[in-house]
């Protein structure tokens, strides 16, 4: 038989063991996203700097490539939470298709406000968007998220203000190397 | 979903560890011995030890392979250890609630 106080200090050690695994679920299950488009960063990032001339369609097939990549990453995660959630709990089905849906409208719809950016000024926009995304879901127990948002967007400041050249290189590497970097740290516990 | 006694085998501070991570676990992947025994904070020899409890009891399964020539041990919940787990965390809450009073 169990008492009163021993149930207690089980539930507590419960809550504890759920609390850590939380927040690496969270890790884990963000890390395959980061290193996908810390990739498109690179490459992207690499045409601006070297074939200015292509980077404007270039970039276009990039974030296609990558939405089809965070749509299939999304997919295959669901599909293996299906098999194995508690009983009673349901996948979150359309939330992250409708999250994505929500910040390519946001996107959409600042340029449509925003007088015209400069490929220099839209390129540290957009990743620093990311880089206060990340700190923002970092702020609820998930540190190294807001870590790696904050070494990025400081790296982009500097870059954005210090640097004429090979900027778009800087902002690549900084940027999606930092992303890829990141998303190699949160797999591990 | 309560049961009347506690789980001996799950109820143990180890195992009942080990438990609620692998429950927590929501990825749908086994996870590794080395992810485990952080997430845990329990050493080598004692995660083994009480791993094998639980894969004799068919509350997880153990499996060992290789990745290159590095050996990999991945652990993942049954469900039949995903039901024992849940009941004795439902056996646990009545308790608190005043339903099992102690002997």
């Amino acid at each position: 038989m169990v008492d009163r106080d021993e149930a207690v200090r089980a539930l507590q050690e419960i809550q504890e063991v759920r609390g850590r695994t939380d927040t690496w679920n969270r890790y884990r299950e963000t890390g395959p996203y980061l290193v996908l488009w810390g990739i498109v960063w690179v490459v992207g990032n690499g045409i601006s700097e070297f074939l200015p001339a292509l980077s404007g369609i270039a970039w276009l097939a990039l974030i296609g490539a990558g939405s089809v990549g965070s749509i299939v990453l999304t997919t295959r995660k669901q599909r293996r939470q299906c098999d194995t959630l508690p009983t009673g709990a349901a996948p979150y089905t359309w939330h992250w298709g409708a999250a994505y849906g929500v910040i390519m409208a946001y996107f959409i719809a600042s340029q449509l406000v925003l007088p015209a950016l400069s490929a220099r000024q839209f390129s540290a926009w957009m990743t620093m968007f990311w880089g206060f995304a990340y700190m923002f879901a970092g702020v609820w127990r998930a540190w190294r998220l807001f870590a790696i948002g904050l070494a990025t967007t400081l790296l982009v400041l500097f870059g954005y203000f210090e640097l004429d050249r090979y900027y778009f290189l800087w902002i690549g590497v900084v940027g999606g190397g930092g992303l890829i970097a990141g998303g190699l740290w949160l797999r591990r516990p | 979903m309560s049961t009347e006694a506690p789980n001996e085998i799950i109820h143990q501070s180890t195992r009942l560890k080990i438990m609620a991570t692998l429950q927590a676990s929501r990825s749908g992947e086994p996870l590794e011995f080395v992810q485990l025994k952080a997430l845990t904070g329990v050493t080598d020899g004692n995660l083994g030890t009480h791993l094998t409890t639980l894969e004799k009891a068919g509350y997880i399964t153990v499996e060992k392979d290789f990745v290159g020539r590095k050996p990999r041990t991945r652990i993942a919940i049954t469900r039949a250890g995903r039901r024992a787990f849940e009941s004795h965390v439902a056996y646990l809450r009545d308790t608190l609630d005043g339903m099992h009073p102690a002997d």
